[in-house]
């Protein structure tokens, strides 16, 4: 059992019109560590990582049922601001992102919108986050320089920086580093276990080696149910359920 | 009970099957060696004792491909969950069939320096620790290729208990069994070193029955500190 889980998730179930997408999902996200979420394509890690930030309710004809807490409080409750959800709850995607302006910009784009105009204290909150990003060193005597000119790896790396510029206290990674090459991977992994000791991570992954080396628990879901849920040794050294042994051996029958 | 399973990747089913008749090949010319060396010591048999000798490079040939094929399977198909564990525990087992191997080695060496045949009541108890030890291997063996245990645990902890105990015997009263005529110093240290090379061999096949079980069951069940009570062993 978890003591004081930063999230809590209670019989969460989501349906796309009348197909079913989430059943029943229940788990507790400890703070300050790397929980992964694995699973072959179409079980549903992808939507719970989404209905963990309401993002899910952008999806027509999005149904959510269930309890999503954070820090003890209901994101799905009455009078909760998605929008101020969303600010906690920073997001990355599979494909990195950066908005068509100057590495800067980016970074500072999420501060702007909250409101932020001072200079100093922009340019003081952007070198923060490109230095929680590992991307200062490569990137501070170019911010006026396009985003789009950075490489692949330094692109996903400006996106997570541009999520933590607006301190949030957890971040949400749908498939990180899969576009991405072995080294800038390594980076990127590296990253994520230098950050959280600093903010809770919710890793969606198809790359069982990746959750491995970089979560502290795992869980496995098929077909929209969540199959097991435990310490990541544990999970892969011996897991406690046959249908999560058969998916990460790669057997069938 | 569970469905046997196949791996996508067929090939790796492949290997495994290939990987556990390698360790069973291994484990029958190790149960030869003991078989054939103890036949030599009845009848001091130095020929038959060097033939066992001749051996050894056939195991270490069996040992060093099995390693390979276990190094290059956790590097082509980085392994999880049972298929890591039975192939780190082949990893381990290939080590202790290979001790075994060269104790009946050892054993064969000291047939060398023999000066007459060990008397009989001696041979016996001697005899008895092999053909314990032999038991325990082939089970012990079976159960890692099958994937069952059945009464593994039951069947180690007697034999070795046995084999223990007829040891322990060789130690206290050295001069058992050799009667009242004029003792050849050498032969009584020579049968109390061979009861230590089969109580040693007993302790490898011990080991390989532990291993098995992390294997089959991911649990680690240590055999040996069962057998002796909880006594802590250096």
């Amino acid at each position: 059992m978890v003591m004081d889980p930063k999230i809590e998730v209670k019989e969460l179930s989501v349906s796309y019109g009348s197909k079913p997408v989430l059943k029943h999902v229940s788990l507790t996200v400890p703070r300050e560590e790397i929980t992964a979420i694995i699973g072959p394509s179409g079980c549903g890690k992808s939507t719970l990582i989404k209905a963990l930030n309401r993002m899910v309710e952008l999806v027509p004809g999005a149904k959510v049922t269930g309890q999503v807490l954070l820090d003890g409080r209901d994101i799905y409750g009455p009078g909760i601001d998605p929008v101020e959800i969303r600010r906690k709850m920073g997001m990355v995607f599979q494909k990195p992102n950066p908005f068509p302006m100057s590495i800067y910009d980016n970074v500072a784009f999420g501060l702007r919108i909250l409101g932020l105009g001072d200079r100093r204290k922009l340019d003081k909150s952007v070198e923060e986050s490109l230095i929680r990003a590992n991307l200062w060193e490569e990137t501070k005597d170019r911010l006026k320089e396009n985003a789009l000119s950075l490489s692949g790896g330094q692109q996903q790396r400006l996106c997570i920086a541009r999520a933590l510029a607006t301190h949030p206290e957890v971040l949400l990674l749908d498939e990180p580093a899969s576009a991405l090459d072995p080294i800038s991977t390594a980076r990127v992994e590296d990253l994520l276990k230098d950050l959280k000791s600093e903010v809770t991570i919710v890793l969606v992954t198809h790359n069982m080696q990746q959750a491995i080396r970089v979560s502290d628990r795992t869980g496995f879901m098929l077909l929209g149910e969540l199959v097991e849920f435990n310490g990541t040794a544990k999970l892969f050294e011996h897991p406690s359920d046959e249908r999560t042994e058969a998916y990460i051996t790669g057997k069938f029958g | 009970m569970s469905t046997v399973r196949k791996h996508y990747v067929k090939v790796f089913d492949e290997e495994l099957d290939k990987l556990k008749s390698s360790v069973s090949r291994m484990a029958q010319i190790a149960d030869m060696q003991l078989l054939n060396v103890m036949e030599a010591l009845r009848r001091m048999d130095h020929g038959l004792a060097e033939s066992v000798i001749d051996t050894d490079e056939g195991v270490d040939h069996i040992e060093y491909s099995v390693e390979n094929l276990c190094i290059e399977l956790l590097a082509r198909m980085q392994p999880l969950a049972g298929d890591l564990r039975l192939i780190t525990t082949t990893l381990k087992i290939i080590t202790d069939l290979d001790r075994i191997s060269d104790y009946s080695i050892d054993i064969a060496l000291r047939i060398r320096q023999l000066s007459t045949p060990l008397p009989e009541t001696v041979y016996t108890r001697l005899s008895e620790m092999a053909s314990l030890s032999r038991e325990m291997l082939r089970s012990a063996v079976q159960a890692y290729v099958s994937g069952r245990l059945d009464e593994l645990e039951d069947e180690i902890v007697k034999r070795e208990e046995r084999v223990d105990d007829l040891f322990h015997e060789f130690v206290a009263h050295p001069l058992n069994g050799f009667g009242e005529e004029t003792v050849s110093h050498l032969n009584v240290v020579s049968a109390v070193l061979v009861s230590k090379y089969l109580e040693r061999i007993a302790d490898h096949c011990v080991n390989i029955a532990s291993r098995v079980y992390y294997a089959v069951e991911g649990r680690r069940v240590n055999l040996n500190v069962r057998i002796r009570h909880g006594l802590v062993r250096a």
